[in-house]
């Protein structure tokens, strides 16, 4: 069963604009897949669908087996709890240092202070921003911003990273080196979905793609024959409640 | 077991947040704890001075008695003729004959025992005549005065005892706390509401405050109660130690009241405290304002 499933998919706003329409496509565990198109495209409201921060006007979007039309909205953070997700803009919190920031999440979850620590202390050593732990964002590069906001999401263990444009505000090396960590989160089972309209980057990074335009998808290019990888898809948390 | 461990470990944290909360905008926080305070206090203190109120009145309405002594001579028919003639004054209660054996028992009551016993009873003197009940009401301290004036023209009266001065300082005194009980009700009650929304203020500013950290957090998995149960904490920390704060000064207000009132009027009259309901109460009503302001707050932005 694929860890992503659209059938159909539309979303149109207020006053008739069509976000998305009738988008359809399946993502498999351990995938890598770059959604792209020009700005207004919809790709940044495909991944909020993914979100359940909205609902499809038509169609079905179905994530970890679920369709998240028919999700009570008490299971959207348990949903949530699978996914991780990466900005252009970072969403740090300003006067939380890096440490404080990462660890953000795992305070849902109920973990004790030490193992909190250590999964903190594990993820800044793991994107090599560890010396940074008790610095404030603001101290920090963009480059190394968006690491810190890339390790809030892995810190929680996520099956699916979405990253809307991670690389948006960082120059060509660093957008390089993002992609290359999300490759390699990848290549360790994680899910990466990531939206960017980086010509560069896609021809650089030879991924599975799926192209949209005013909503539709015009392309969906497999994955180059000589990058797969094998390793074992990370397993699915169960949706507690 | 282990889920408990959790919960036990969210529900810290969540305090944690919540208590954070409470210095987002310290002066504020204190501005609303404090008014809180003076709502609750005003509130206790309407409800004893009301009770105090009841009782001076009581006390003043069983001394507006006017006792009209008669002449010895004054036959039993003409005694009915005069009670039929007041009691139908408006300003007249009730009317009932005292007869000499019960105003000489009156009387002996008021002898100290020891001299009251040593006294052969005809020593002690006694005189038919009339209990008048004043009609509370009906008029003011003028209105016994007129009332005893009537009676003294009576034929066959021979003495009126208007009640003591002391009835109508009391009176006057139970009306004055009656009207300072309606207004300190009135404030009160108005006071509490902008409290509530004092309450509503200081929470909205702690969410807009985190409105970038919880919608990461919503993002991240959070439940709704973990996102507004901090607010919840902040609101019912604000709303008991409010009102807390308020019934204890309530309770400081009445002792002082009730030692002036010992020492300026010589009665048995006190402003009630009822500490060991008043301040459940608080907690109660407190935790009511934390709940209402949270909802409120809450409701009017979703966080
Ligand atoms: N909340 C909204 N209300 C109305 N229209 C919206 C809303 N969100 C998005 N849109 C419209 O939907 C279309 C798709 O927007 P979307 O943000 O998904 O594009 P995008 O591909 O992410 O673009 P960009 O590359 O600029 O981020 C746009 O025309 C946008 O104006
Ligand atoms: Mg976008």
């Amino acid at each position: 069963m694929p860890l992503i499933s659209l059938h159909g998919v539309s979303k149109s706003y207020p006053g008739g604009i069509e976000a998305l329409s009738d988008v359809t496509f399946d993502v498999e565990e351990g995938e890598f897949v770059f959604l792209s198109g020009p700005s207004g495209a919809g790709k940044t409201t495909l991944l909020r669908l993914l979100l359940r921060m909205e609902v499809a006007s038509r169609g079905d979007v179905l994530a970890f087996g679920r369709n998240l039309r028919a999700l009570r909205s008490s299971a959207i953070p348990y949903l949530r709890r699978n996914i991780g997700v990466v900005f252009q803009d970072f969403r740090l919190l300003p006067d939380r240092t890096v440490a404080e920031n990462v660890a953000v999440g795992l305070h849902v979850l109920g973990l004790s202070r030490r193992d909190i620590r250590r999964r903190v202390a594990n993820t800044l050593y793991d994107l090599d921003i560890d010396r940074y732990a008790h610095h404030y964002p603001s101290m920090l590069s963009g480059g190394e911003q968006q690491r810190v906001a890339i390790g809030r999401a892995l810190v929680m263990h996520p099956a699916l990273i979405l990253a809307d444009e991670p690389t948006g505000n960082l120059d060509w090396e660093l957008s390089n080196e993002i992609v290359r960590l999300f490759e390699e989160l990848n290549s360790k089972g994680t899910t990466v979905v990531m939206a960017t309209h980086d010509r560069f980057l896609l021809d650089a990074c030879p991924r599975r793609t799926i192209l949209l335009n005013r909503g539709m998808v015009i392309e969906d290019r497999p994955v180059p024959v000589q990058r797969t990888h094998d390793a074992a898809p990370r397993p699915v948390r169960e949706a507690a409640g | 077991m282990i889920a408990l461990r959790i919960a036990a470990r969210q529900s810290l944290h969540l305090l944690g947040q919540g208590l954070k909360g409470l210095v987002v905008s310290p002066g504020q926080t204190a501005a609303c704890i404090l008014s809180l305070a003076v709502a609750g206090c005003l509130v206790v203190l309407s409800a004893s001075f009301g009770s105090l109120a009841v009782q001076v009145l009581d006390r003043a309405g069983r001394s507006a008695k006017v006792l009209v002594y008669l002449k010895d001579e004054v036959p039993a028919d003409r005694v009915k003729d005069l009670m039929a003639r007041i009691g139908a004054r408006p300003d007249v209660e009730a009317v009932q004959y005292v007869t000499r054996e019960q105003d000489r028992a009156r009387n002996t009551d008021l002898l100290p025992k020891d001299l009251a016993a040593s006294m052969p009873p005809e020593a002690v003197p006694g005189q038919h005549g009339l209990d008048v009940t004043f009609r509370a009401g009906a008029g003011g301290t003028g209105g016994v005065t007129e009332l005893a004036a009537f009676l003294r023209a009576l034929s066959g009266v021979d003495v009126v005892a208007e009640p003591p001065v002391g009835a109508g300082r009391l009176r006057a005194l139970g009306a004055a706390v009656g009207f300072l009980r309606t207004v300190v009700t009135m404030l009160a009650v108005l006071l509490l509401v902008g409290t509530l929304f004092f309450v509503v203020g200081t929470l909205t500013r702690t969410m807009e405050r985190r409105r970038d950290e919880i919608s990461i957090l919503r993002l991240l998995g959070a439940t709704d109660t973990f996102v507004r149960s901090p607010i919840l904490v902040q609101g019912i920390f604000q709303g008991v130690s409010g009102m807390v704060l308020g019934a204890l000064a309530a309770l400081l207000v009445s002792g002082a009241v009730n030692a002036w009132l010992a020492a300026e009027f010589d009665v048995a009259v006190r402003l009630p405290t009822w500490p060991g309901l008043v301040l459940p109460l608080a907690v109660a009503g407190g935790t009511v304002v934390g709940v209402a302001g949270t909802f409120i707050a809450t409701a009017r932005r979703e966080a």
